[in-house]
């Protein structure tokens, strides 16, 4: 909003065209649609689920053992390998790295889906009558599993600690006046935000201050409140202070200060 | 000064409009006279201050919502309902200029050009037209706010008090101090 543009002369708008853009139905259905998706259970149901199922996955993930995954990787790749007549030693050979146990069953599977064939050349099997019917659909999937039998070994994380500024758990969105004033902005148990930024509006117009803490003061509630109206606040250059005594900078949040 | 005679209104029309809100906090469906009867004007506050017809037209649009959601707030306190209007499309306005949707525009004709440099006790040229351009850009956004009302869009000091949220004297003092700014530049 810093930089101002200066239009001289503009061609004027008239009545007549601002008039034939009215559109009050537009307006009311789109007042209808914002509170029929607040006031439905659906939408905090699905929200929830959302949410409850990304906890899930995140959590299965970070638990996996990284010998169960090979495990399953290597299973996928004897079964395909069934399809990978010329090239079964090699699938094979690219596991033995693995543990003995796992060793000995890949070759026993792999001796077993691979019937012996006689061939003039050990690397292309000759094909009876019934499969060469078949050919095509093994040549089609023949190319898929090389790439799957790349194995994945996924690196063991630490645990991510969130670095996310929220005030009563809300980060973005809306957040009643009364918990915006009544909880202070909280990143995790290790970090103490120490002051911040808020830009908000008033009845005389729109203020940016800073605070320190990490509480929204009173008297700024209260200016808030006598605003009236919903409105957008935004909380910048929040700063905190990690029980190291280390200085840290968090993102931005933007909230809708909601009257109810 | 011209006066708007959709802002300053008589007391029965002032009574009718009260009716219309009354029946719209049970049923936003009654709002339709008063959208008809402030959106040209809401409007035209809007794409004043920016330069996108049709970002114009949406932003016009979200404050027309925004004031039927809030409509149960609102309390008449003797002052016109498009006062009320206003402040919910100054929140829209500054909202799409920080969501950068729209750039923050002042649009003059030559004619407001030469009575600003009037106002200012300079002589009125091409140069100083140009100049006075540049002044403008340069002040802060409260005191090009109160110029743009009193003299580009000729509302009165009490209209703009009531759009501010002002005394109608303090309306007087800021634009006048606005004025005062913007000649400082403008010699300087």
């Amino acid at each position: 909003m810093n930089k101002i543009k200066v239009n001289l002369d503009r061609k004027p708008l008239s009545s007549d065209y601002i008039e034939s853009k009215q559109d009050f139905k537009h307006v009311t259905n789109q007042v209808h649609a914002s509170t029929a998706i607040l006031k439905s259970t659906w939408f905090y149901g699905s929200i929830g689920l959302a949410s409850l199922a990304t906890i899930v996955t995140l959590s299965v993930k970070t638990t996996q053992n990284p010998l169960n995954e090979d495990t399953s990787t290597l299973k996928t790749n004897i079964t395909t390998a069934s399809f990978l007549a010329p090239t079964p030693h090699k699938t094979i050979q690219q596991k033995e790295t693995k543990s003995s146990s796992l060793k000995n069953q890949t070759t026993v599977e792999a001796k077993a889906t691979i019937p012996p064939t006689k061939s003039s050349n050990p690397l292309v099997p000759k094909k009876s009558e019934k499969e060469q019917a078949h050919e095509v659909v093994p040549d089609v999937v023949v190319e898929k599993p090389i790439v799957k039998s790349q194995p994945v070994i996924t690196p063991k994380r630490e645990p991510i600690k969130s670095y996310i500024p929220k005030i009563n758990g809300v980060y973005n969105g809306e957040i009643p006046i009364q918990q915006l004033c009544g909880s202070g902005i909280e990143v995790n148990s290790d970090v103490e935000v120490t002051s911040f930024t808020l830009n908000y509006s008033t009845n005389r117009g729109d203020k940016a201050i800073r605070i320190q803490g990490n509480t929204v003061p009173m008297d700024v509630c209260r200016e808030m409140y006598a605003y009236g109206i919903d409105q957008m606040i935004f909380i910048m250059d929040i700063v905190g202070e990690n029980s190291e005594g280390e200085l840290l900078r968090f993102v931005p949040m933007n909230l809708t200060a909601v009257m109810n | 000064m011209s006066i708007n005679p959709l802002y300053h209104q008589t007391n029965d029309r002032m009574q009718e409009e009260l009716g219309w809100i009354q029946a719209a906090k049970k049923d936003p469906e009654y709002f339709a006279p008063l959208y008809k009867k402030y959106h040209e004007q809401i409007f035209r506050y809007i794409y004043q201050r920016m330069d996108d017809e049709e970002t114009a037209f949406d932003v016009t649009s979200m404050v027309f919502m925004k004031a039927i959601k809030n409509l149960h707030k609102y309390e008449y306190r003797g002052v016109p309902f498009s006062s009320w209007l206003y402040r919910i499309a100054k929140s829209e306005l500054y909202q799409s200029f920080r969501d950068q949707k729209a750039q923050r525009t002042v649009n003059i004709e030559t004619v407001q050009v030469v009575q600003v440099i009037d106002e200012i006790d300079q002589e009125e040229n091409e140069m100083n037209r140009e100049r006075l351009i540049k002044c403008i850009a340069q002040l802060k956004e409260d005191d090009i706010q109160l110029i743009e009302m009193r003299f580009f869009e000729k509302r009165s000091y009490k209209e703009i008090g009531e759009i501010l949220e002002i005394s109608e004297n303090n309306a007087k003092v800021k634009s006048f101090r606005a004025l005062e700014k913007l000649k400082k530049i403008f010699i300087n």
